[in-house]
């Protein structure tokens, strides 16, 4: 089989082996409903509790804190609608951003069409949001500020806590997306202040289906799930008991290897983005300015398209990503590089390269050698 | 989403570039992705010798270019002419449905190539 280099972390990561092995016996020995009060069900009650201390420690949160859901959509949505949901009166206001990912801002617009109000901010040329516009657009209005930690296309890391102060002051509660922050950077929910926040297992090398929701001790949001009273009833529906448990390996192997994350990680991004930079002429690093977590780098090769890249370097076995899409004729962009107001031939030739703990230097060493070459063959083909 | 051809396709990119001793050559433009396919044709004296392709567009329009060249050297200028979309989609293995229009532009730069060559024999005689 040829070589294949996974450099697409960012959609999904390979599951830790421990994981698999940690869930293997809720399949087909420790069965039972968590919420039955057999033997059977109490060690899975057992394995769902020791996955949620697992969680809040990676967070720095109580266990109490943590909602298990079906993954970081459900754990965004059931914080949007559940926040506007339970505010005092109908028709809230929301403050969110331009950039977030689209489990907010589908959420956010499915709001809108119910009555309430939802303000999008910009965010500057390096993907940070304008602080300063949710300052000016916060009042007493607003039931929720949602913006998201680190943006899933650019890595930019945004200023959560100074987010988190300006909602506090107004008393508005604040949620965090930290799908592509929990595992990979210091997260850290006694400090940063934070109401709500999302995270996923799939992303830090955990099984899919899973994730979770962190309600900070006494807020209150109306259940996004209804039915029995699982989850404290905050969110109805038996536990997927492996995955939660899988899931718990995954936070606590990813705060094992926080640090490294930090800096291995770190520099093999590094090297990446300054040798593709030194080696093909024309390119372009997005969000360069912005401090970004270390497994991220979008970089543009104006001229080309990002999808047929995408294809050319899959064919070559270097697994990749991009956020424009050519749909039914017309080519929709990402919706993170337009907002930060970038020329369409950069948008258009966006490439996410998104590494893990998994990833080695061989790995690097291999998309170095191929996609200089992958770009020059698509060069002589582009009209000039 | 692609078939193993397309995506060899684009790996390979081959037939890719321009040939300056062209007899034909013919470009389109889809205006609303602006995907674009340019077609360089060498006709010998009864067959289509040699052809190579530019493109600025999506994987599907990449890919169609590519694919209708293997699909055409070797022909008449009247087989060339008779080649449709939906053939060259068939060549292809399929398209993503929301896709075809990549085929619809190469099949255009064809009909383009041979008809400019039609309006000008002096310039574009195969001969």
């Amino acid at each position: 089989m040829n070589r294949r280099v996974y450099l697409d972390n960012n959609a999904s990561t390979r599951v830790e082996p421990a994981a698999v092995e940690a869930m293997l016996p809720y399949f087909g020995q420790t069965y039972g409903n968590a919420s039955s009060i057999h033997e059977q069900g109490q060690r899975a009650r057992s394995g769902v509790e020791n996955a949620r201390r697992q969680a809040a420690d990676l967070l720095g949160a109580d266990s109490d804190e943590i909602v298990f859901t079906c993954g970081g959509t459900e754990a965004d949505n059931a914080a949007i609608f559940g926040v506007a949901e339970s505010f005092g009166r109908p028709g809230s206001h929301l403050i969110t951003s331009k950039i977030e990912h689209p489990a907010v801002l589908r959420a956010c617009e499915a709001l809108e069409k119910r009555g309430h109000r939802v303000t999008y901010v910009d965010v500057d040329s390096d993907g940070v949001v304008r602080l300063e516009q949710i300052q000016e657009s916060i009042s007493d209005e607003t039931a929720l500020v949602s913006v998201m930690y680190v943006n899933n296309e650019i890595g930019s890391i945004q200023p959560v806590g100074e987010i988190s102060e300006i909602a506090r002051r107004q008393g508005v509660l604040f949620h965090t997306d930290a799908v592509q922050a929990a595992g990979k950077i210091p997260v850290d929910l006694q400090q940063e202040g934070v109401d709500l926040l999302s995270i996923s297992a799939h992303k830090f090398h955990g099984p899919k289906g899973v994730g979770a929701l962190f309600l900070r001790s006494g807020v209150e949001t109306a259940p996004f799930m209804v039915g029995g009273s699982h989850e404290r009833k905050r969110r109805a529906g038996t536990e997927n008991v492996p995955g939660i448990v899988g899931m718990g390996k995954a936070c606590e192997l990813a705060a094992q290897h926080l640090e490294d994350f930090g800096t291995r990680i770190g520099a093999l991004r590094d090297r990446l983005e300054q040798e593709v930079l030194e080696r093909i002429p024309g390119t372009v690093l997005n969000g360069r300015g912005a401090k970004r977590a270390p497994h991220v780098s979008n970089i543009s090769f104006p001229g080309l398209r990002g999808e047929a890249l995408l294809v050319a370097l899959d064919f070559r076995g270097v697994a990749v990503s991009t956020g424009a899409a050519c749909s039914s004729g017309a080519v929709s962009a990402s919706h993170v590089l337009t907002a930060m107001g970038l020329d369409d031939r950069v948008i258009d030739s966006a490439i996410r390269f998104s590494i893990s703990r998994m990833t080695t230097e061989e790995d690097i060493e291999y998309v170095l050698e191929i996609l200089p070459e992958v770009i020059g063959r698509m060069r002589e083909m582009a009209i000039a | 989403m692609y078939s193993p051809k397309v995506r060899r396709l684009v790996g390979e990119m081959p037939n890719r570039g321009r040939i300056d001793d062209a007899t034909h050559v013919g470009q389109s433009e889809n205006p609303i992705c602006g995907d674009r396919v340019v077609l360089y044709l060498r006709f010998g004296r009864d067959r289509l010798e040699k052809a190579s392709f530019q493109a600025d567009g999506c994987t599907a329009a990449l890919a169609a270019a590519a694919g209708l060249l293997e699909l055409i050297v070797g022909r008449t200028a009247l087989e060339c002419a008779r080649i449709t979309t939906d053939q060259l989609l068939i060549h292809l293995e399929g398209l993503p449905r929301h896709k075809t229009h990549g085929a619809e532009v190469a099949v255009a730069a064809l009909q383009e190539a041979l008809t400019a060559a039609t309006a000008n024999p002096q310039e574009n005689d195969p001969a």
